[in-house]
């Protein structure tokens, strides 16, 4: 069967909400995705990648609203005629967020589900369900809440429930983002290799799929432009991070390196367990200094501990053995309390929902200052002055309803009024272009403040950061690949 | 229900029959609301808390009753001053605190809430979901019923642990802090929960979404991949259930 993916003057708004502006996404737009090639489709954060995908797959406008016209073709089919349901052997999409498309209780449930939507027989679920678990190497895991996983172990779930189906179509949402460089290649290989029609939405990782990919494409002023990479680059314009991430450019201003100076936070033979569920796991640091003004990168593969560190660097755990103290105030080794980390250290979450609360941007700002005792008009004058300073211009605005990218500087505007001498920025790129992601690094770093950026991208660790810390099976030891 | 989630084993509360535990579980809820002695209810609710210690392990056997401590409290409290009828036990000054039926009542109530409460704990701690859900059809509930129950206990956890990441978050922020205590504790509670709430109700139509992209609501017939055995070991962990179904209600002809 022929499973070409054919737009033909495809339109699409979002629904409208209180206080929000008509937003349009496709205007009268047609691209064609052939049949059993590679096809990559990139655009800035917000540009419309993943409501494609679900447009591809019948899933939108269905459960969010808003007005379509014109075709989405699947081969002979039309997806906009068609129930999400029913096209479950001709496309399927991984999500970017995992969290978002996990819905049963074990990983072997999540995958053998829509082999029994589809009808299949035992003996073919088991095959199918055991050649997935061993490639993914989820063997293991199979029994485990996939609410537990680490994110790019979730990835790993999701993709082999889509090798499962095995559908005609393969829609990859930002797939490879939290997945490590070994699973990124292992991923490009098996889409090439399935001979299906794969379709990447993505915004980095050029350079890996650069051989594979038959056409590019992207999305820019509510259009799909598809041509050479070279045209889609130019397209995409001067802030691209492949051209951002190229040897010549300096964009961090880095402090002059003090070796006189002492570390805002350090730490000395840690080793930390998990009490339960991940027993097996065992972290060890044997000596780590951070310093004022100084960025140092978490890089490693998935599990590895990174998350672990961080969460024991600003007191969310306590380590089993070892300490870590603040020289900088004079402290002696000693290992500091939770509460006083939790003072020290801030952290820049991946989903940056998890802080934001408030009904307004003036609000979200202001109360950590009100808080901490600051006169009302005062703390809206920061408020005001920080909100200019991350691109946040109307401090009235609603945060739960403002754009992804938005809520992320929000974010790092409440993080930056906090004034920690530490920060800590989990995967906070994703979602955001980088140069925003520098912008507001350089912010920080400007502030003197001792920034640790956890990736899984290697380049983009070597080029902003002093120090990188290789996670590798439990051990973070200072070092370079 | 969030404290009820499968706890790993071999005891024979994990091993014994799922539909012969379900069986047992409806049983039991049903003779706990018998008209039977104190005494026996207080040994049914005492067998429950014991068989807690396999489904569960020693360290989480409690922790039901840390759950439902507040509510014991309350239970207390508050009983005794209905029932002022029988022998007085209690008094101050001239206000009967405890009478011998208020204490049969509140006595009655607790083994009631206790033993309720630790059969679920158990059942849940000692049946993986998968087969739960398998018992429930076999019982003869439609997949759509029955998925949603899944659903539900798989959403419940995913609640909790959004609510400690959250609280988490908030930590970091100073909004919230462990530790904090009464009024300032509830007052901390507010932004973390605000921030749980637009989280759970911004996953429901994705969680929908997420549904029909696997094949949810496909006019095709489902196939089952999990099964549970049937066989001579259903037959007599039915029949063992059975008997202690029958032993279970016995007192209601035996003990008048």
């Amino acid at each position: 069967m022929n499973t070409s993916v054919t737009l033909k003057n495809l339109y699409f708004s979002f629904p409208i909400y209180d206080q929000s502006a008509k937003r349009v996404l496709f205007e009268n737009t047609s691209a064609v995705f052939q049949h059993g090639m590679v096809h990559a489709v990139y655009g800035r954060p917000e540009a419309g990648k993943t409501t494609l995908g679900r447009i591809m797959a019948g899933l939108v406008p269905a459960f969010t609203g808003g007005t379509i016209s014109g075709s989405v073709l699947l081969g002979k089919e039309d997806v906009l005629k068609t129930k999400g349901y029913d096209l479950l052997e001709h496309i399927g999409m991984v999500f970017q967020d995992p969290d978002e498309q996990i819905l049963m209780p074990f990983v072997e449930d999540e995958i053998v589900f829509p082999l029994e939507s589809l009808g299949m027989n035992r003996p073919k679920i088991h095959e199918r369900l055991e050649e997935e678990l061993a490639f993914w190497d989820l063997e293991e895991l199979r029994s485990v809440n996939p609410g537990n996983l680490s994110g790019g172990e979730k990835k790993r779930v999701l993709l082999a429930v889509l090798c499962a189906i095995n559908p005609s179509v393969w829609v990859l949402d930002e797939t490879f983002e939290e997945l490590d460089e070994q699973w990124r290649e292992t991923l490009i290989q098996r889409a090439v290799a399935s001979g299906k029609t794969i379709i990447i939405l993505a915004s980095k990782h050029i350079e890996l799929f650069d051989i594979y990919v038959a056409t590019w494409s992207v999305i820019t002023e509510n259009q799909i432009f598809q041509g050479s990479k070279d045209h889609v680059l130019q397209l995409l314009g001067d802030n691209w991070e492949y051209k951002k991430l190229h040897p010549s450019m300096p964009y961090i201003s880095h402090s002059v390196y003090n070796t006189m100076e002492l570390p805002v936070l350090s730490v000395r033979n840690l080793s930390y367990t998990y009490p339960e569920g991940n027993s097996d796991f065992t972290l060890f640091v044997d000596k780590l200094d951070l310093y004022s003004g100084k960025i140092t990168a978490f890089y490693g593969p998935n599990g590895s501990g990174k998350s672990t560190l961080s969460k024991l660097l600003c007191g969310l755990l306590t380590p089993n053995h070892g300490e870590i103290f603040f020289p900088g105030n004079g402290e002696k080794k000693k290992h500091a309390a939770a509460g006083a980390l939790q003072k020290t250290t801030g952290y820049l979450f991946q989903n940056p929902d998890y802080q934001i609360f408030l009904p307004s941007v003036k609000e979200e700002l202001m109360y950590s200052l009100v808080q901490a005792g600051i006169d009302k008009d005062d703390a809206y004058r920061q408020a005001i002055t920080c909100g200019e300073l991350f691109g946040l211009k109307n401090p009235e605005e609603i945060p739960s309803i403002m754009s992804y990218g938005a809520r992320k500087r929000l974010q790092a505007a409440v993080c930056y009024l906090l004034d920690r001498s530490c920060y800590i920025f989990d995967e906070a790129d994703s979602g955001i272009l980088l140069s925003e992601y520098i912008r507001i690094i350089d912010l920080f770093v400007k502030r003197e403040a001792s920034l640790i950026l956890i990736t899984h991208d290697l380049r983009l660790a070597e080029k902003l950061a002093d120090t990188i810390i290789v996670f590798q099976d439990g051990r973070a030891q200072e070092g370079f690949l | 229900m969030i404290e009820s989630s499968y706890h790993p084993g071999k005891t024979f509360v994990h091993t014994f029959d799922p539909r012969a535990k379900l069986f047992l579980l409806i049983v039991y809820t049903t003779a706990m609301f018998l008209p039977f002695q104190i005494e026996i209810l207080a040994v049914y609710a005492a067998v429950m808390i014991i068989l807690a210690f396999p489904a569960a392990g020693i360290r989480d056997a409690f922790s039901p009753l840390k759950v439902l401590l507040p509510l014991i409290i309350l239970i207390i409290i508050l009983t005794p001053p209905f029932f002022r009828e029988g022998e007085v036990l209690i008094t101050y000054n001239t206000w009967i605190i405890l009478t011998d039926s208020g204490l049969i009542r509140t006595c009655v109530l607790l083994s009631r809430f206790i033993g309720i409460t630790y059969v679920f704990f158990v059942f849940f701690r000692a049946t993986p979901l998968n087969q739960v859900v398998l018992t429930l059809r076999w019982y003869g509930l439609p997949i759509k019923a029955a998925l949603i129950i899944s659903m539900t206990f798989r959403f419940i956890p995913n609640v909790t642990s959004t609510y400690h990441r959250v609280s988490d978050a908030h930590k970091l922020r100073g909004s919230f802090q462990s530790g904090m205590w009464g009024w300032s504790r509830l007052k901390g509670l507010v932004p973390v929960l605000t921030s749980v709430l637009i989280q759970t109700v911004k996953s429901i139509p994705v969680m929908s979404m997420s549904l029909e992209h696997r094949g949810f609501g496909r006019t095709i017939r489902r196939t089952s991949y999990q099964r549970l055995r049937g066989g001579r070991k259903l037959f007599t962990h039915l029949t063992f259930s059975i008997i202690i179904a029958l032993m279970l209600i016995a007192p209601i002809f035996l003990v008048r």
